[in-house]
């Protein structure tokens, strides 16, 4: 298949990775579509990290298979690595040299380099091009990385925990506004983040990662819809959780129960009468809501 | 900077341009000043006998006195003889590090780790390896040619063998194997780095094997295949670090189901940590460090039938054996402040106890590392004695 044609942006299949006896990929699969947001979500050491590295070349697959725009990331690195935009979560940039330094050097590798671009972008972070990047904070680090995954406009953008550092107005009005703008130049962005709301309000899908597995992915939207959040009201005061079946977690304590489930609503619901409870409050759950719920279910 | 050669190049030089240029000023000051101090001195460095020479020269007879005036002389009778050849040796070295492209990791505290953000970005590992392989090779041809040809160097026995660029190229490829190809696995890697370095240092006393006609070019391919695979196992993360379990793990487990174990009183819980922190692990490095460079050259003899140790050999080797621990406690002592500083300053210690402590563990750690060192020994003298017999 060429690769130019190839449907997805991302193609990961059945893709299993050890470190030592730590299984930190399991069996896992994820198909990223072209032009969309992709945020992958995940507690630490859920394997996004793991997953982004096969994802750049800088692991190979023990067993399984990865393609980034139908190319080999390991076979081929630089058919992919001129594809991508990539911001490292510990922002691996050279402490000694200058902003301006900086933008030149990478400039040499790739011939899609946009200098006005790159100048326009250095003026919205508000970046001095002959400060040291080593002098530069931690929030300025992660916009020169930024800036520098930016300014040759690649096919995908991959943030390994973009937000990291960075304020909270920076991150909805630069951070958030790139990914946007990417976005509807039709390119593909795939983000990971700790940040549950700032998925929900950029990504257009998801992958929920948990063990070094995807417990949950599709659109933000259809996977909201498909979780219900429900409280319950008992006639008497409950000691431990009561046991419904259908559903992913449930806390609270006395008579009053918070239950998430999916797609099993009226399953849940049915077997919460038969114990005595009734729903007194019923909604879509929270991004953040559905995460915790999925992590419990999948750690019991 | 319109080509990814330019961008590496330009990298390579932005970040090493005050010490190249250090170098290079060496270089000159070599070539132009040294010839003029030899002459002042009235030392010919060209002469057959020319330490002879400049060592009568500065010699009085009978002068039994240290007095400052005669220990700067004798400081610069050593300069003039061997400093030329010292400096180059200094340069070559430095020169090969700056071709390994590592670079200090603050957060790891490793001095040798290749940057990961190269592999990030569009250029394939074999361009990468090439060039820097064959830049290295280069810079140390040219340097090398450099010192050989504007340097007038007195000849010395001693430093006979250091004129070879072929030796220098084959350690220059030597430690781009070790240094890439060991990346996850810093302790032997620097254990590694120590023994090559130590066979380049005390090759003039294993002067057949150097010039035997199968080492030097053996060795080259060798440090060639273990660079170039290395690179590519790093660039995959093939190669990933060994969890190498403590031998007695099984009896700590069994003292862990037990419960913790109480200290009988902070000092002692402070002398834990201290052997813990760092001197449980010298012992180790030192044990290797030791077997390595004896147990490479034992089998370099034995493979290559070069007959039994030279007396001149083994007293290296027991000088070896001697500096090894003393080395390894000036490079803790000399080692960047640790992180955990702020952690120990909150203990209820008095300085007296903390510094008690580190006494302790480092009277602890001698005995260890001399016995660890001093075990070597006898074997490789009986191996000596029987070869010879």
């Amino acid at each position: 298949m060429n690769s130019s044609n190839a449907p997805h942006a991302v193609e990961v299949t059945c893709l299993s990775r050890k470190f030592g006896s730590k299984l930190a990929l399991n069996q896992l699969s994820l198909q990223v579509r072209r032009g969309r947001v992709f945020g992958l979500v995940g507690a630490n050491g859920a394997g996004k990290t793991t997953l982004i590295k096969h994802l750049l070349g800088r692991l190979k697959a023990e067993s399984g298979s990865v393609r980034v725009f139908g190319f080999d990331p390991v076979a081929e690195p630089v058919g992919v690595l001129s594809r991508i935009g990539y911001l490292s979560e510990n922002r691996d940039l050279p402490g000694w040299m200058r902003v301006d330094e900086l933008l030149r050097y990478t400039a040499a590798f790739y011939p899609n380099w946009d200098p006005a671009y790159a100048e326009e972008l250095r003026r919205q972070f508000n970046l001095d091009s002959g400060a040291k990047i080593k002098t530069l904070s931690r929030g300025e680090n992660a916009k020169a990385g930024l800036l520098i995954a930016l300014a040759y406009r690649p096919e995908m953008l991959l943030l390994d925990e973009p937000s990291s550092g960075l304020d909270p107005v920076v991150r909805r009005d630069i951070l958030e506004a790139i990914i946007r703008t990417v976005a509807d130049e039709g390119r593909t962005v795939l983000f990971s983040s700790h940040l549950l709301e700032e998925v929900e309000r950029v990504a257009d899908d998801l992958a929920m990662m948990f063990n070094g597995q995807v417990v949950l992915a599709g659109q933000v939207d259809e996977v909201k819809e498909n979780h219900r959040r429900l409280v319950f009201r008992f006639d008497s005061p409950q000691s431990s959780a009561p046991k419904v079946p259908g559903v992913l977690s449930i806390t609270g304590g006395g008579q009053e129960w918070t239950a998430i489930c999916n797609g099993k609503r009226d399953e849940a619901v049915a077997a919460a009468a038969r114990a005595g409870g009734r729903v007194v409050e019923e909604g879509p759950p929270s991004l953040d809501e559905i995460f915790v719920a999925w992590a419990g279910a999948k750690s019991k | 900077m319109h080509t990814p050669v330019a961008a590496l190049a330009w990298e390579l030089w932005h970040k090493h341009r005050t010490r190249l240029i250090s170098v290079i000023g060496l270089i000159l000051a070599f070539a132009l000043v040294y010839p003029k101090l030899c002459a002042q001195a009235g030392f010919d460095p060209h002469g057959s006998n020319a330490l002879d020479e400049i060592v009568k020269k500065f010699a009085h007879p009978g002068v039994s006195d240290l007095s400052a005036l005669r220990v700067l002389q004798i400081l610069y009778i050593m300069f003039l003889a061997c400093g030329p050849a010292l400096a180059m040796i200094l340069t070559l070295l430095y020169i090969m590090w700056v071709f390994t492209f590592t670079e200090f990791d603050p957060s790891t505290k490793d001095p040798l780790r290749f940057p990961a953000r190269l592999f990030t970005l569009p250029i394939s590992t074999p361009f990468l390896f090439w060039w820097l392989w064959l830049g290295g090779m280069a810079a140390v041809a040219m340097l090398y040619a450099s010192w050989v040809y504007f340097v007038h160097q007195p000849y010395l026995d001693t430093f006979e063998v250091y004129q070879n660029c072929f030796a220098w190229m084959t350690f220059m490829a030597l430690t781009q194997g070790i240094v890439w190809s060991l990346a996850a696995w810093p302790i032997t890697r620097m254990l590694l780095l120590m023994a090559v370095l130590f066979g380049l240092l005390f090759s003039p006393a294993q002067r057949d094997i150097i010039e035997s006609p199968f080492v030097l070019p053996s060795l080259f391919v060798l440090g060639l295949v273990l660079a170039r695979v290395g690179l590519e196992k790093m660039r995959h993360g093939q190669w990933q670090p060994w969890i190498w379990k403590w031998p007695f793990a099984s009896m700590s487990a069994r003292a862990e189901l037990r419960g913790p174990k109480e200290f009988a009183s902070p000092a002692q819980a402070q002398l834990w940590f201290e052997w813990r922190r760092s001197a449980r692990g010298l012992c180790f490095i030192a044990g290797g460090l030791a077997l390595i460079p004896v147990a490479l050259h034992l089998l370099v003899r034995l493979t290559f039938g070069l007959g039994p140790i030279s007396y001149d050999t083994l007293f290296g080797f027991a000088g070896y054996l001697v500096a090894i621990p003393i080395f390894l406690h000036f490079c803790v002592a000399a080692s960047p402040a640790r992180t955990d500083a702020s952690f120990l300053m909150l203990r209820p210690l008095t300085n007296g106890q903390m510094m008690m402590a580190m006494l302790k563990a480092t009277a602890i750690t001698t005995i260890f590392l001399g016995w660890s060192c001093f075990c070597r020994w006898p074997p490789c003298h009986c191996w000596e004695i029987s070869a010879r017999w």
